[in-house]
């Protein structure tokens, strides 16, 4: 599938216009291109796909405040062999509640075969309370290294196996009473010298006092 | 390729490599390319779709007909097939290449939103063969160019967006991109096996040139198609498993356009019924379920019609297609399901308590979703993808809880469940 690459000054235009998801190319965010039976959704920039379709999770704020809540299950991987390899940059929120803060990290789960111990403590972190490396139900396991300069080399084909390696991106939330809430949220990347944006269509949600009540009333 | 100029995206075609289907997006037109199975024909009509050709068959020996829509079904059960000139129906490198110009199709052939429902038939010496699909034609209001697409791969239709320009080629704009690929492809012909001719069969000779000269062509002039009969039909589109004191529940929207691919069957005379196509139904409608803590399964229901194609010179070559026409609006639910007890607990994760909601997610496929009691006595399937416009919730509540999928992790699996962590652990 091909993409439009993006060049540096008209990523501002592309970002500011709502329909950016289409502006480029239809992709999907999550569907391997070699596959013609899977459906994606969502348009993308470049070769990096979330492998997410678009959801929310919210977390109910636990008795103390402020806490952590670890937004993850944002497995990143290469749409296709045919470009180069992705290298991440940084990591943009759009919020509506602003937290306290937000921050990203990568989380490299190896291959299966290197996975010690129990299945679930090398599963992607869809929306648990805590931070690396201390969630409510243990140790998540798993290498973590800064957004910028991470590589990501596995294709979407290839992660599609669960035992292969892939990489997660977290995204830690720090909330006080207040909550916070994050419409969703831009991966800025490049490819060699071509400068791609992910818009992931994702909601990421701290229970507090601003947030909806219809989300956050137990 | 596309090429950045001065904020808006240009596309540039390459001849030769074929038309790419275009999805015009208010901000510019995007161009996939399509896979190397399929191609343009000799003519330079775009490509309806492919199919998979037996190695007993040539194009010549292969009938395709448009079959008219639902609301000309509706509107009258008697009907007739509307033949695709034999020109346009050519192969390369063992697949069937058909060329439709949408713009020459009567109008009771192709819907609103460009959509037709293709029959196709043939015969060898041992067998006939069939199916029955389903492309989409869409165009670029830009340039006009055509071209044809599985309306699976459209799944987020705005309905108010759908203009006819004066050639009746609808334009499709889409909130979110989506294409994939081009015109549908069909790997493999429904074979029926045909009764073994007696000796005296004076109209079966067993010349095999006769054979396909006799039918399914049956002569000059398009087919009669009779609806003799039709099924509402419930037809299993999701479900939810919470656990515990955690509720779930789907919410479709009746955004028109938006629909699934359901399983089709067809019976030749003598034979038994083959049930390897399908059709792409849609209608209005919409629904949002209650929250529950049950299992559940969801239901929307699904006209069927038992189409009778005859007229043929060889009545043996006569046939039924069962497929499905429209989503009636009807829904339902059947509570108190079993949960699955074969999911693997690779794709569950740990959940923190607090609402969930997914859209869009891998295909869901179910093979038994619609039982047919009344009639074909068979069990047929759905291919479904979620749109934007089918949307599972769950509220989880407790601290002890994972969520699952079935193919992959709950964000882009095409089925979730729920569990509890120290289960999955």
């Amino acid at each position: 599938m091909r993409e439009c690459a993006v060049t540096k000054s008209a990523i501002a235009f592309l970002v500011a216009a709502s329909l950016v998801f289409g502006a480029c190319s239809a992709g999907s965010d999550g569907s391997p291109s070699d596959d013609p039976t899977d459906k994606g959704s969502v348009g993308s920039h470049g070769p990096l796909s979330a492998s997410v379709q678009p959801g929310l999770k919210a977390v109910y704020a636990p008795k103390r405040v402020p806490y952590f809540v670890t937004f993850g299950s944002f497995r990143l991987c290469r749409k296709s062999d045919a470009e180069g390899t992705p290298v991440l940059e940084r990591v943009a929120y759009t919020t509506s509640v602003e937290p306290s803060s937000i921050s990203p990290i990568i989380r490299r789960i190896p291959p299966a075969e290197d996975r010690a111990g129990q299945a679930i403590n090398w599963a992607p972190l869809l929306g648990v309370l805590g931070k690396p490396r201390n969630y409510y139900f243990g140790k998540a396991k798993g290498r973590l290294e800064q957004v910028s300069g991470s590589r990501v080399e596995d294709l979407c084909s290839e992660i599609k196996d669960h035992d292969h390696e892939y990489t997660e991106l977290l995204n830690v939330m720090k909330v006080s009473a207040a909550g916070g809430q994050v419409e969703n949220f831009s991966i800025y990347y490049h490819v060699g010298r071509d400068e791609f944006v992910l818009q992931v269509p994702w909601t990421l949600i701290g229970c507090g006092a601003q947030i909806d009540p219809s989300i956050c009333q137990r | 390729m596309c090429r950045q100029v001065g904020g808006v995206v240009n596309r540039t075609f390459t001849r030769g490599r074929g038309l790419s289907a275009v999805i015009l997006l208010t901000l510019a037109a995007t161009v996939p390319t399509i896979s190397a199975s399929t191609a343009t024909a000799a003519t330079d009509k775009p490509i309806a779709f492919t199919v998979a050709l037996p190695a007993s068959l040539i194009s010549s020996d292969v009938l395709v007909e448009a079959v008219p829509t639902t609301e000309a079904v509706e509107a009258s059960p008697t009907n007739f097939t509307y033949v695709i000139p034999q020109s346009d129906v050519t192969s390369q490198a063992g697949r069937l290449l058909v060329a439709v110009d949408p713009k020459a199709l009567p109008a009771k052939y192709i819907s609103d939103l460009g959509r037709v429902n293709f029959a196709v038939s043939a015969v060898d010496a041992q067998n006939f063969y069939g199916t029955i699909l389903t492309s989409q034609a869409v165009s670029d209001p830009t340039s006009g160019i055509v071209s044809w697409v599985d309306p699976e791969d459209i799944t987020d239709v705005v309905p108010s967006a759908f203009t006819t320009i004066n050639d009746r080629v609808p334009v499709v704009k889409l909130s979110q991109t989506l294409l994939k690929g081009g015109p549908p492809s069909i790997d493999d012909l429904t074979k029926a096996s045909r009764p073994a001719p007696s000796d005296d069969d004076s109209e079966f000779p067993t010349d095999p040139s006769y054979r396909s000269s006799k039918c399914p062509d049956g002569g000059s002039g398009p087919h009669a198609i009779d609806k003799v009969d039709e099924y509402i039909l419930p037809a299993t589109i999701g479900t939810t498993y919470p656990i515990g004191n955690s509720v779930a529940w789907m919410t479709t929207s009746s955004a028109d356009g938006n629909g699934a691919s359901y399983g089709a069957a067809m019976r030749y005379a003598g034979s038994g019924i083959q049930a390897d196509s399908s059709t792409f139904a849609d209608g209005s409608w919409g629904k949002s379920w209650l929250k529950s803590a049950d299992s559940r399964s969801y239901q929307a229901n699904v006209k069927y019609v038992d189409m009778w194609f005859h007229g043929y010179l060889n009545p043996d070559c006569d046939h039924h297609h069962y497929y499905a026409i429209k989503e009636t609006g009807g829904t339902g639910e059947n509570a108190g399901i079993e949960r699955p007890t074969t999911w693997d607990k690779k794709w569950c994760q740990p959940t923190s308590p607090g609402p969930f909601w997914r859209t869009s997610g891998k295909k869901y496929e179910y093979g038994a979703a619609i039982k047919a009691d009344a009639g074909l006595g068979l069990d047929l399937g759905i291919r479904r993808s979620y749109t934007t416009s089918q949307r599972t919730d769950y509220t989880i509540k407790g601290s002890n809880k994972s969520l699952c999928g079935n193919n992959d992790y709950p964000s882009n699996s095409g089925k979730l469940m729920e569990r509890w962590l120290s289960a999955v652990q």
